[in-house]
């Protein structure tokens, strides 16, 4: 596969620098015949009427006002844009095309080993759409990369979205930079929106030891949760506000699943502090469970390891619709909650005062500059404007008295 | 992992899907887009010919680049007519006419 694609790229890149050699060739030989035809005419001048002269001159510079026209003399090739230009674009389509294609075989994969799973856990599964139509393809193509899914009907949650976003290989220019750099990787991205009332106050990650840092930033996962000593398969780790959420969560069951496909573990998020839409939401659900997932390399062949994970959201809205708190535990996290929410509103205020006072103090410097570079007579005009602004705020700001 | 998968669904707490608004200022920046603009601008203001088609090329990488759900197709329509209006001026003679115009020729 890696040889199929390197090969493909060599191929492309061949196509790409024959185009290149075509369009300077037929430049080349445009400059010379032209060349040709001025040295013909400055022979013919000496021996021609001056009618032909002027004939001449005209074919051999062409058009002054036409800048980077193709010149009329005759034998000269001058579409060597245009083939460049159309090999280019023909080049392009016929990667469109195929990339197309392959990303459609990778949803068709993902559809043949999990949409089984969503579909007998759901009433409705399907593909992420306001209309879609009774027997379609499961999945939506977004775009040629983007596919998304959408399945309802089910206890504890309202609704579970998927969203696949595959490597841009429809897309020439980033297939050939991503060799250079690899870019983005195929990932799945599930969500599920949970009731209200069918989830606790809880904050939980699973994660990457390496990704602790940023998303402990990101998702503030240590304002509200800490490091959890639950075995998990190296490299992951589990944050949680409660232990025995994630006790419960974390069975030996899910445990094996993660570490069947450890490596495409990216992020497992429970939260009841959500601030990013859910596809398929319009209102944006507070209390939502996210899976960030990798596809495995040559998805289309290797999809069925990813089948164990797809069991995981399920299980996972059954186990926490089943997760009661103790009154204690529930008003340490709604308490918890509400210092967050203080320290939030006291930073956004802090934030809020510091950007007003770097204005103003730049308004004065604007002022001080401005005032700097003035006449006299501007500044004295300018002195009595403000001293008459002041007096009127200040009879603003004073008492008012009563006229009689 | 225990599931009742009997008892799991539920016809009658169907949600329909409904599609999140979309954020115009979050959307993120088509820059294939963008160059497609220019050097259609330049192919047909300046003339040049060489870049009438790297603009074709950049707004068939901008199309194919679009999502459905956040797509502006009143956009992409105006980019597309004007790549293409760039390329057929830059080919149809009208700045030689408009030159031979301006000179008294015509």
């Amino acid at each position: 596969m890696k040889a199929l694609r390197w090969g493909s790229a060599a191929l492309l890149l061949c196509c790409c620098c024959s185009a290149l050699f075509i369009a300077s060739a037929s430049e080349y030989n445009a400059g010379a015949d032209a060349e040709t035809a001025e040295a013909k005419a400055v022979s013919d001048e000496f021996t021609s009427s001056p009618e032909t002269i002027a004939t001449a001159d005209g074919g051999a510079s062409g058009d002054p006002g036409t800048g980077s026209q193709p010149s009329a003399a005759p034998g000269t090739d001058p579409w060597g844009y245009e083939l460049a230009g159309a090999i280019a674009c023909a080049i392009y389509l016929l990667n469109y095309i195929v990339g197309t294609w392959r990303n459609r075989q990778i949803a068709k994969a993902w559809v043949r080993h999990c949409h089984a799973v969503f579909a007998e856990q759901f009433a409705q599964a399907g593909p992420g759409v306001e209309s879609a139509k009774e027997g379609a393809f499961p999945l939506h193509a977004d775009a040629a990369d983007c596919y998304t899914y959408y399945a309802t009907g089910r206890r504890g949650c309202e609704s579970l979205s998927a969203t696949l976003q595959l490597a841009p290989r429809h897309n020439l220019v980033q297939t050939l930079v991503d060799m250079g750099f690899p870019g983005q990787k195929d990932a799945l991205t599930i969500e599920v929106a949970m009731k209200p009332d069918n989830m606790e106050p809880l904050v939980m990650a699973v994660l990457r030891k390496e990704d602790m840092t940023r998303a402990a930033g990101d998702l503030r996962l240590l304002e509200f949760g800490s490091l959890q000593p639950i075995k998990l398969p190296q490299p992951l780790v589990c944050v949680a506000e409660h232990a025995d959420a994630a006790s419960r969560l974390l069975t030996a069951a899910a445990v094996a699943a993660l570490g069947e496909c450890v490596d495409l573990v990216r992020l497992i998020h429970i939260t009841d502090q959500n601030d990013v839409p859910v596809l398929g939401r319009d209102a944006m659900p507070r209390k939502v469970l996210r899976f960030i997932l990798e596809l495995p390399p040559s998805p289309a062949a290797n999809m069925a390891q990813i089948a164990p994970l797809m069991r995981l959201p399920t299980a996972f809205v059954d186990a926490l619709s089943a997760f009661k708190l103790t009154s204690g535990a529930r008003a340490k996290s709604e308490k918890k909650r509400l210092d967050a929410i203080k320290t939030r509103v006291t930073e956004q205020h802090k934030e809020n005062l510091r950007r007003m006072q770097e204005l103003k103090y730049k308004k004065l410097q604007e002022e001080r500059e401005a005032y700097g570079k003035m006449t006299d007579a501007q500044k004295r005009k300018f002195d009595e404007k403000a001293e008459k602004a002041a007096k009127k705020s200040a009879a603003k700001a004073g008492p008012r008295v009563k006229k009689v | 992992m225990e599931q009742h998968s009997g008892q799991a669904k539920m016809p009658e707490a169907c949600v329909p899907f409904q599609q999140p608004p979309v954020d115009p200022l979050d959307s993120s920046a088509d820059f294939y887009g963008f160059a497609s603009l220019l050097l259609g601008s330049a192919a047909s203001y300046l003339g040049m010919r060489v870049c009438a088609w790297p603009a074709l090329l950049c707004c068939m990488v901008s199309l194919s680049n679009i999502k459905r759900s956040k797509a502006n197709y009143q956009l992409a329509l105006g980019s597309v007519a004007f790549c293409l209006i760039s390329l057929v001026t830059t080919y149809s003679g009208f700045r030689q006419k408009m030159s031979r115009a301006r000179k008294g020729e015509l």
